[in-house]
């Protein structure tokens, strides 16, 4: 009749040992790619954009310009613009490292050509194939604005790379931070942000005034009104 | 992580149409009718043939005319239980009844099964994963659950993501 193995704890331990050595000596597989939303969506069209919030289209129209302008002067850019790790899929490693990224973008959509290639992210820029090394050194982007913010930081960068390649175009006119509603889309009108807050404050002091005033025996029909 | 990108293949049978002939024109497929669009949750799809990445396109299940944005189809005539608006592999499943692989692939109008993937035939067969694990049964069996991640291959092995980051509301 077979007996239970028994084994010390020693030697559990070391076994245990054993194996984490061998998992950590193990090179872990890299997963590979398409499991980014841009590298797909940059195939059919110049930007890709947050998934939220949604981009102003005063902004957005003036993305497309932009690139068009540049386009026109030889740079034909495509721009990825990401504001959180969810607008990377599965390669959210990657998220607020825009070299590495753009790296890897690069590879993924430039086939045998070399693609010109923009990645903004609220910890700046990358970029490959465009312009000399260095072109957007000190440029910064707005990571305080949302979607917005990045892609008011994309077409500066955009305009400072076409410079850079010998292909200078026009600074396009865009919405202050402020005018644009701050990265909700759409653009709020101003009565509305600042009017209706002040307009509750008072509706709210209205209605406590009204409830001081009442006298507690008018309180009858209350839901603690229990025997 | 750069040594792992790999890029769309070339050629049209890595970039299929994105509806089989009877969802464009929103005839019901395979009991799956056309509607308006229901609540949905999101699951994820990825396959890859010859090391080369296909495209899941957008527009999968909305019949025709569709509404296009760019890469985006915002919306079509009506709208199938499962169905995708954007081109990553992101598909939109919705309904009450369990719904599968191989219910995407027919609304698709592509074949899936042990031995083919779409446009490429697998003489050693389809490989799948789902959340990183193999899945060893029919593909078309897999079923499509909230925040799933699969991943479908023919031919050089890819090691599969096990999770994606879906978009707010999915």
């Amino acid at each position: 009749m077979a007996t239970p193995l028994r084994s010390s704890p020693r030697s559990t331990l070391a076994a245990l040992a054993a194996v984490l050595v061998l998992f950590a000596a193990a090179p872990l597989p890299s997963a590979r790619a398409d499991a980014d939303p841009a590298s797909d969506v940059l195939l059919a069209q110049d930007v890709f954009y947050p998934y939220q919030p949604a981009v102003s289209p005063a902004l957005s129209k003036a993305m497309s310009k932009v690139l068009a302008d540049a386009k026109a002067n030889g740079l034909g850019l495509k721009v990825a613009i990401l504001d959180n790790a969810t607008d990377l899929g599965a390669v959210t490693k990657l998220f607020n490292q825009p070299q590495q990224y753009a790296d890897f973008l690069d590879m993924e959509i430039s086939f045998n050509t070399k693609q010109p290639l923009l990645v903004v992210m609220p910890a700046g820029f990358g970029v490959v194939h465009a312009g000399p090394q260095g072109a957007l050194n000190g440029l910064l982007a707005d990571a305080g604005h949302g979607a917005d913010g990045l892609t008011r930081s994309a077409i500066g960068a955009v305009v400072k790379l076409a410079a850079a390649s010998g292909h200078p175009i026009a600074a396009p006119a865009i919405p202050s931070p402020g005018a644009s509603g701050g990265g909700h889309g759409g653009g709020t009108s101003p009565l509305l942000t600042f009017g209706a807050p002040v307009a509750l404050v008072i509706i709210a002091a209205g209605v406590a005034a009204l409830l001081r005033s009442r006298s507690p025996r008018d309180e009858g029909d209350t839901e603690d009104a229990h025997a | 992580m750069l040594a792992g990108a790999r890029p769309v293949g070339r050629g049209e049978r890595f970039r299929p149409l994105p509806l089989g002939a009877a969802a464009a024109a929103g005839a019901p497929v395979g009991g799956l009718r056309c509607g308006p669009p229901a609540p949905a949750f999101g699951a994820h799809l990825e396959l890859f043939a010859g090391d080369r990445v296909v495209l899941v396109p957008a527009g999968i299940g909305l019949a025709r005319p569709q509404v296009r944005d760019g890469a985006y189809v915002r919306r079509g005539r009506c709208a199938y239980p499962l169905r995708t608006r954007e081109p990553t592999g992101v598909i939109e499943v919705g309904g009450a009844r369990r719904l599968t692989l191989a219910d995407l692939f027919a609304l698709w109008g592509q074949r899936l099964s042990r031995r083919r993937l779409a446009a490429f035939p697998a003489p050693a067969g389809v490989i799948a994963y789902v959340d990183g694990r193999r899945w060893r049964g029919y593909p078309g069996a897999i079923p499509l659950r909230r925040h799933a991640q699969i991943v479908l291959e023919v031919g050089p092995r890819v090691p599969p993501h096990a999770s994606y980051r879906f978009p707010p509301g999915l």
